[in-house]
Parts: C-alpha cells; structure tokens; sequence
C-alpha cells in the first residue's frame, strides 16, 4: 500500500492530509485548493491585464462556466462507461458521483457559449480563464495522485523505473504526475499569450481575443486524447475510450483556428523575409 | 438594481455548484456521518442541479442585451 523513496520515505494511498489535527482526504483538500488557487489567480490576471467586459457580463459568463462545468463533468463521466452508467441508472450515488476535468471544461464552454448567444455577448471572454485552468487542473491533479487506486486517474502497468505502485503490487503510469508537468509546462506559454493579446500598443499578430483560451484548449485536449492510451478506460468505439472521443469532437471544434494561426504565421513570415530581402 | 440581482443570483449558483460538487463526493463516499446515508447527498446534488439551471438562466435574462456588440 505504499511507495518507498530511497528506502526512506513512504507514501501510502491514499495519503491524507493533516490540517489542524484533522485527517482531510487528499481529493477534496486539493480539489478545494485548486478553486481557491484558480480563483486568487484569475483575480491578479484580471487587475493586471483588464477585462473587456462589464462586472455584470463577466459575473454571468463565470456563473455560467462553473455550473456548465460542473454539469459537463458529470455527463461525460456518464459517457466514460455506457454500459456501467445503463446498468447503475436505478443508483443515484453513481450518478451523481464521479466527474472528468474534460467533460467539466466542454460543458463550461458549452454553457457560456449558450449564454452568451442568449444574452447578446459578442467578445472573446475566455483568455482569462487559461491560466487559472491550467493551474487549479494541476492542483487538483495532485489529490488524483495521493488518493491511489480508488481514483481510477493512474495509467496502465509499466516497467519504466518511474512507475508507481499504488497499492496492488503493479507499477503504472502516474498519468496524473505526467498532467501535472504539462500542465506546469504550459502555464508560461499561456502567460506570454496572454500579455502579447492584451498589449495594445504592439497587438499580436496572429492571437487575437479569445484565442489564449482556445489554445489552451487544444492544448490540454491534445494531451488527453494522447495520455488517455495509456490508461485502462473501456474503449467505447474504434478503440477509442469516451473521453478521447470527446476530445476528438472539440478539436475538430478548433481545427479552424489551427488553420487560421498557421495561415497569419506562414503570411508573417513570407512578409519579413520580402522585407529582409528588399533592404539587402 | 440589476447588477445587484446578478452578484446575488451569481453567489447563489456559486454556492449551488460547491453543493452539488460537494454532495456528490458524499454520495460516493457513503456521506458526512461515514454511516451510508448516501441517498441524502444525492437528492441534494439534485436540487442543488435545479437551483444551478435556474440561477444560470435567470442571471442570463437579467443581462440580455446589456453588452454593446462588438
């Protein structure tokens, strides 16, 4: 039941928390800092970079993506097994149990996208959502890890010396680490992303508003539909399990974004090399 | 008067989706007495989910129209 450092430090799954003489599961103690953390930090985002839109609009577009979340991460939870989901319909603790960070960011856009059609909004409201995101998701990730087998986030067995034994005997991926790192790895890029959009005196020239956060979400979607093989999920069609096809749906989704970036990069740089050229 | 209906609606949904996030960790986990009592925190979830719908759709009405379009 545990993993052992140098033969000196262990670990058991699930590792709880110690606060205040209390034992705090791992899963919740994160997942709680994780909003805490997103929040705080979407607050210094939003006093350092401003917001284009009005306290009121801003306030329904974040109602609308925590419940859209919230909802989305359960129904994809549901998609994640069908069969499992169709024979526990009767049991409500199922239903309402589980949860998925891709479902819970599909059904956030979903939801605002909705609103925002309703309620009239036409800008960009999401770049000041990337970086939180992708911070509060590695966060969380962390209680994922220390929770263990009862998780279900681990990876398939493996013989590489980074593989963690999680309590059975068998040494997995720690799929929740690797996120972990991509996503630690991605939160600088974002940051410039972010500063290169919102800078109006040298404006991006191939971001524009709205585009930080579809990058993230390529990103972060991209990463899932590629770890999700290394993870024992049922496959639910084409060997593919329920998570990854709803990755493939959304970046099918952005696909013409990638098509736009790719076009102003190529355009910018055939237009510095003819200026490069003409001042030789 | 508006934008003190959407902060309020807003704080509601909020506090909604922390309960039904919250519950639903109960249910899975047999409840917050640890005696099973999971059927509780599953109805919660579930009216928790009703007061997020309305909450989102009512705070999406009271700000129609109210952003210039672009």
């Amino acid at each position: 039941m545990s993993i052992v450092f140098q033969g000196e430090y262990s670990i058991h799954f699930p590792y709880y928390i110690r606060l205040w003489g209390w034992s705090v599961h791992p899963h919740l103690f994160f997942e709680w800092l994780a909003y805490l953390l997103a929040i705080g930090c979407y607050f210094l985002l939003r006093r350092r970079f401003g917001d284009i839109l009005s306290a009121s609009t801003r306030w329904t577009v974040v109602v609308a993506a925590v419940a859209g979340g919230a909802v989305g991460s359960k129904i994809l939870f549901w998609l994640e097994d069908p069969s499992l989901t169709l024979q526990n319909l009767h049991s409500p603790e199922y239903l309402v149990g589980g949860k998925t960070i891709v479902g819970g960011l599909i059904g956030g856009l979903v939801v605002v996208e909705l609103i925002k059609r309703y309620a009239g909004v036409q800008s960009s409201t999401g770049d000041l959502y990337a970086i939180p995101l992708a911070l509060g998701i590695a966060v969380g990730r962390v209680g994922c890890f220390l929770t263990g087998l009862s998780d279900n986030t681990w990876g398939n067995p493996t013989r590489l010396t980074w593989g963690i034994d999680f309590g059975d005997g068998i040494s997995r991926h720690p799929t929740q680490l690797y996120e972990i790192v991509f996503l630690l790895g991605l939160v600088p890029i974002l940051y410039l992303l972010v500063r290169s959009v919102s800078d109006n005196d040298r404006p991006s020239q191939i971001f524009v508003s709205g585009d930080v956060f579809k990058f993230f979400m390529l990103a972060y979607l991209s990463f899932r539909f590629f770890c999700d093989f290394i993870k024992p999920y049922p496959k639910v069609f084409l060997s593919l399990q329920g998570i990854q096809w709803a990755c493939l749906v959304f970046l099918l989704y952005y696909s013409g974004d990638v098509i736009r970036w790719t076009a102003c990069s190529r355009r910018l740089r055939k237009h510095v090399g003819a200026r490069v050229s003409s001042s030789l | 008067m508006n934008i003190v209906f959407t902060f309020a609606i807003g704080f509601a949904v909020l506090i909604a989706t922390l309960l039904f996030l919250s519950c639903s960790l109960c249910a899975v986990s047999g409840g917050l007495s640890g005696q099973g009592g999971r059927a509780v925190p599953a109805v919660l979830a579930l009216v928790s989910l009703g007061v997020m719908v309305g909450g989102v759709y009512l705070i999406a009405h009271i700000n129609r129209g109210k952003e210039p379009l672009e």
